[in-house]
C-alpha cells in the first residue's frame, strides 16, 4: 500500500522535542521524509544544504529569530524563495499578521491543537 | 428607586394633611358663623327692645303727666293747664307714630308694634273721652268710669309689652338654641366624613407607599435573581439615598465582587487551558500514532489506548469549549458574516455525524423535512453545525442514558415557517431538565441535577455555547423540558438580518 506522504522531503521547525517527535514520527510512519530543526537558524541552514517540499513553521522559536522572521529570510533566499510554508502554532492569527502572511505566500495556518495528525498528513499531500 | 417616589409620598401627605385641616376648618367656620349670627341677632334683640322700651316708657311719661294737667284743669279750670295737656296728648301721638316707624323684622315684632299701638291708642282715646265728658260737664259717676277705662287700659298696655318681649326673649333663645343644635349636627356629621375620607386616604396613601415599597422590594429580587441566574454583567442602578438605595448599593457591590471572582476564574481557566492545551495536542497525536498501526499491541494494551483515547479527546473538547466560551465573553467581538443556508442540508449532515451514537444508543433520529420548500435563513454555515451538533449530541445523548426504562426512544428534527422566521425544533424523550434547573440551562458549567446524578459525560459549556452562537446569528433558542417526558429546543432564524447588533440579543427562554 503506498503511504499518502510517500517521497515528501518536509522540514519541520519546532522548538519543543515533544511535539516535534510526534509530529515526525506520525508523517514518517506516512512515508514522509522528515528532517527536525531545533530551531530558526538551523533550519535555515538545512535549507541552505537541502531542498524540501513544504516546510512546517512554529511561530515562537527562540527569542533571536521567530517563525515570521524564518519566513522572511526564507523568501529573501533565492532557493527558498517558492518553497511551500504551513504555520503550525499555538497562536490565532491577529487581523495585522493576516497581511503579512498573504503577501508572503504561506500555504497553510494551523493552530496545533485544532488541527489532528490525521487531518495534517491530508493536507501535506497535497501541498506543492 | 428613584428619588421621584419619595416626592409622590411626600406630595400625599401634604395632600392628606391639607384635606384633614380644611374638613376641620369647615364646622369651625360654621360653629363661627352661627354663633355671629346669634350674638348680632342678639344685639339687633336687645336694640329693638331697649328703643320700644324707652319708647313705651317716653309715651307712659307722657301718659301720667297728660293726666295730671288734665286733673289739674278739672281742680282749677286753668286753661293753661289744659293747654299742657294738650301738648301732652300731642306729644303721645308723635310717640305713637315713631314706635310705628321702629323697625319690625320679625312677624312676633309686627304683632308686638301693632298691639303697642292699639294699647296707645285707646288710651290716647280715653283721656279725650274723659276731657270732652269734663267739658260737656258729665257726672262724677262718668267721669270716675273714664277714669278708670283710663287705668285699665294703662294696665292692659303694660301688660302688653311684658308679656310680648317675653315672648320675644323666648323665641330668641328657641332660635339660638336651634342654631346650636344644627351646628352640633353639622359637627357630628362633619366628624363622620372626615374620619371617613381619612380613613379612605390613609388606606389609599398605605396602599401606595405598600406599592412602592413593594416595586422596590420586587426589583431587587429581580437582580437578585439575575444573579443566581448567572448574569452578572448587568449594572444594578442606585439613585436613591434611602434604605433601598443601600439595599441596591450593596447589591451592586456584591455583584461587582462577584464578578471579580468570576472574571478571576475564568482567567485563571483560560490561563490553565492554554497550557493544557500543548500537552493535549501531543497527548492526541500519540494516540494517532499508536492508531496508525496496533498491530504490536496485546488487546489491553489496545483496550487501555481507546480508554486513553476517549478521555483525551474529551479534554480536547473540553478545553477548547472553555477557550471558546471566555473568547465569546470578551467584549469586541467580530460579527458573524451571513449567507443564506439550507438549514435542512446542514442537520442532514450532523444527523450523519451523531448516527454511529446514535445507533449504539438504540435511539432513533428523525430529520421530518417538509414537502414545501424551507427559506433560507441568512446564517453562517460552519456556526450553525456547531449549534446543531451540540443540540442533537445532547438529544441523542440524553435520550439514550437509561438504556432499558424508556419505550421510546426518539429525536426529531422538524420545522415551522411564520412570514418572518424559520423555526427548528430538536424534540427529544430523554430525561428532561428537572424544573428547578431549567434557568440555569444556558450558564456556564450548567449541568443538570438528574445528569449529574446518572454520570453522563459533558462539560456544561454546550448549551452556553450554542446561546452565544444563536445570539451572534441573531437568533433566538428556547426551550420546553419536563422531567423524565422530554425535551425540546426551539431554534428560530429571522429571515432577514436585524439590524440591530446581535450581541445586545438575549431573548431566549
Amino acid at each position: 500500500m503506498k503511504k499518502i506522504l510517500s517521497g515528501k522531503r518536509i522540514l519541520l521547525i519546532e522548538d519543543q522535542v515533544f511535539v516535534s517527535t510526534m509530529y515526525r514520527d506520525y508523517l514518517a510512519a506516512n512515508g514522509a521524509e522528515v528532517t527536525v530543526a531545533p530551531n530558526g537558524d538551523m533550519g535555515l541552514n538545512f535549507m541552505k544544504e537541502h531542498a524540501f517540499d513544504v516546510v512546517l513553521l512554529d511561530r515562537i522559536l527562540d527569542e533571536h529569530l521567530d517563525g515570521f522572521a524564518v519566513l522572511e529570510k526564507m523568501r529573501a533566499d533565492e532557493r527558498t524563495k517558492e518553497t511551500p510554508v504551513i504555520f503550525l502554532t499555538n497562536l490565532n492569527l491577529e487581523e495585522n499578521e493576516k497581511e503579512f502572511i498573504a503577501n508572503n505566500k504561506v500555504a497553510g495556518y494551523y493552530v496545533k491543537a485544532d488541527i489532528p495528525l490525521d487531518v495534517l498528513a491530508q493536507i501535506l499531500s497535497t501541498t506543492k | 428607586m428613584r428619588p421621584l417616589r419619595n416626592i409622590r409620598i411626600f406630595f400625599s401627605i401634604l395632600i392628606v394633611s391639607a384635606l384633614m385641616v380644611s374638613l376641620m376648618a369647615i364646622p369651625s367656620i360654621v360653629t363661627y358663623t352661627a354663633l355671629q349670627s346669634n350674638e348680632q341677632d342678639a344685639i339687633e334683640f336687645d336694640a329693638h327692645t331697649v328703643e320700644r322700651m324707652s319708647s313705651f316708657s317716653t309715651f307712659k311719661d307722657n301718659f301720667n303727666r297728660a293726666l295730671i294737667n288734665i286733673f289739674e284743669y278739672t281742680q282749677t279750670g286753668d286753661e293753661t293747664v289744659a293747654i299742657r295737656a294738650e301738648t301732652r296728648i300731642a306729644a303721645l301721638r308723635t310717640e305713637l307714630e315713631h314706635f310705628a316707624s321702629l323697625s319690625a323684622s320679625s312677624e312676633a315684632e309686627i304683632g308686638l308694634a301693632n298691639d303697642l299701638r292699639r294699647a296707645y291708642e285707646y288710651q290716647i282715646q280715653s283721656i279725650h273721652e274723659f276731657r270732652s265728658h269734663y267739658e260737656e260737664g258729665a257726672s262724677k259717676e262718668i267721669l270716675y268710669a273714664d277714669l278708670l277705662g283710663i287705668r285699665t287700659a294703662r294696665i292692659q298696655a303694660e301688660q302688653t309689652i311684658h308679656v310680648e318681649i317675653d315672648a320675644q326673649i323666648r323665641e330668641q333663645r328657641r332660635m339660638a338654641v336651634e342654631r346650636i343644635k344644627e351646628v352640633e349636627r353639622l359637627f357630628r356629621i362633619f366628624f363622620v366624613v372626615a374620619f371617613a375620607i381619612a380613613l379612605l386616604l390613609s388606606a389609599v396613601l398605605a396602599l401606595i407607599i405598600a406599592r412602592l415599597v413593594s416595586i422596590s422590594v420586587k426589583q431587587a429580587k429581580a437582580f437578585t435573581e439575575r444573579i443566581a441566574g448567572g448574569d452578572l454583567e448587568t449594572v444594578i442602578p442606585v439613585s436613591d439615598k434611602n434604605e433601598f438605595g443601600q439595599l441596591m448599593t450593596a447589591l451592586e457591590s456584591m455583584r461587582q465582587s462577584l464578578k471579580v471572582m468570576v472574571d478571576a476564574k475564568d482567567d485563571f481557566i483560560a490561563l490553565i487551558s492554554h497550557q493544557f492545551r500543548t500537552p493535549l495536542t501531543v497527548l492526541r497525536g500519540n494516540v494517532q500514532i499508536f492508531e496508525l498501526d496496533k498491530s504490536g499491541l496485546t488487546e489491553a494494551q489496545k483496550r487501555s489506548l481507546d480508554h486513553v483515547k476517549t478521555v483525551t479527546l474529551g479534554l480536547v473538547k473540553l478545553v477548547d469549549d472553555i477557550l471558546s466560551v471566555i473568547k465569546m465573553n470578551a467584549k469586541g467581538l467580530d460579527p458573524i458574516e451571513t449567507a443564506p443556508v439550507d438549514v435542512s442540508a446542514v442537520v442532514g449532515s450532523v444527523v450523519e455525524i451523531v448516527a454511529a451514537e446514535a445507533l449504539e444508543k438504540k435511539v432513533t433520529v428523525k430529520h421530518t423535512i417538509p414537502n414545501t420548500p424551507l427559506p433560507h435563513p441568512p446564517l453562517h454555515e460552519r456556526s450553525l453545525e456547531q449549534i446543531l451538533v451540540n443540540l442533537i449530541e445532547n438529544a441523542v445523548k440524553y435520550t439514550g442514558a437509561d438504556v432499558n426504562s424508556k419505550p421510546k426512544r426518539e429525536v426529531e428534527i422538524r420545522y415551522r415557517t411564520t412570514p418572518d422566521a424559520l423555526e427548528v425544533a430538536i424534540a427529544d424523550t430523554g430525561i428532561g431538565i428537572p424544573e428547578q434547573d431549567q434557568r440555569r440551562v444556558f450558564t456556564k458549567f450548567f449541568r443538570a441535577s438528574n445528569v449529574v446524578i446518572r454520570m453522563e459525560n459533558g462539560n456544561g459549556l454546550g448549551l452556553l455555547l450554542v446561546k452565544h452562537i444563536v445570539d451572534r446569528l441573531g437568533g433566538t433558542i428556547r426551550f420546553e423540558s419536563t422531567e423524565n417526558v422530554g425535551t425540546t429546543f426551539y431554534l428560530t432564524f429571522p429571515l432577514k438580518r436585524s439590524t440591530l447588533n446581535p450581541n445586545s440579543d438575549h431573548t431566549s427562554s
